[in-house]
């Protein structure tokens, strides 16, 4: 049973015990694989943070650009980040937002995984 | 007296189970959506600009590109379309953004916490097992 803390250390915690869930049954070369496919996908939450931070100087809505919610990004951009308090609900929320994100991404890499190795 | 009081103690720990699932359901997130579509639902005074939620018009900025988008929504909401055209054009997608978005929210959520992966184990015996690990 490969563990996840020896292959992907930088990892959230919450995030870490659904990727220890998901990789149960791997070999170790597909979890080695998955581990290097996965880093290099997921997005880390404190560059969220940044990209959220920018709305208050400029442009607003980065963030749910950058996340793959284009509907909710222009949004922001038209209203300025809903008045404010949309930016400043994301940047109270913004290790969610890039956990969603990185779980849907996890469960995408690992059916590639499954389907080519 | 003293009967009553496990009942009102059983009753308060039911209500506190109900809100905790539901935060868990929702987020905080879409605890923010449903209450501003709420406020944007009973919202009534337009003219009036005293009272209002918005910081940037609280702050002095009379253009605040945000708040003709709320009064938008806030017209789809009570039924008169005319008139959210008349005050922002992207009132009904809007809507129909944020409603999709509490949507998703709720079945991202009810995928992760509720219905976990493999054969159902909870998160605590996962994180407990790293922990051994």
């Amino acid at each position: 049973m490969p563990n996840v803390f020896q292959l992907m250390p930088s990892l959230e915690p919450e995030e870490m015990a659904y990727i220890q869930e998901l990789i149960k049954d791997f070999t170790d070369q597909q979890a080695q694989q998955f581990a290097l496919t996965y880093m290099s996908r997921r997005k880390d939450p404190t560059n969220i943070l940044i990209f959220a931070l920018i709305g208050f100087v400029g442009i607003a809505g980065v963030h749910r650009f950058v996340l793959g919610q284009v509907g909710m990004g222009v949004l922001y951009l038209l209203t300025g980040g809903l008045c404010l308090i949309g930016t400043i609900v994301d940047l109270v929320n913004h290790k969610k937002l890039a956990l969603e994100f990185n779980i849907k991404t996890a469960q995408q890499v690992a059916m590639m995984i499954k389907q080519y190795s | 007296m003293k009967n009553y009081l496990p009942n009102i103690k059983s009753l308060i720990i039911k209500v506190k189970n109900l809100i905790n699932s539901f935060y868990k359901l929702v987020g905080l997130e879409g605890i923010v959506w449903i209450s501003a579509l709420i406020y944007l639902a009973t919202y009534s005074n337009y003219n009036q600009n005293h009272f209002t939620i918005c910081p940037l018009s609280n702050l002095g900025i009379d253009n605040c590109p945000g708040c003709g988008l709320g009064r938008s929504v806030s017209m789809v909401l009570h039924g008169q379309f005319l008139h959210s055209f008349d005050f922002h054009w992207l009132g009904i997608p809007a809507l129909i953004i944020i409603l999709s978005r509490i949507f998703q929210l709720i079945r991202n959520n009810f995928n992760h916490y509720f219905k976990p992966i493999n054969n159902g184990d909870s998160y605590a015996k996962c994180i407990s097992t790293n922990a051994k690990s």
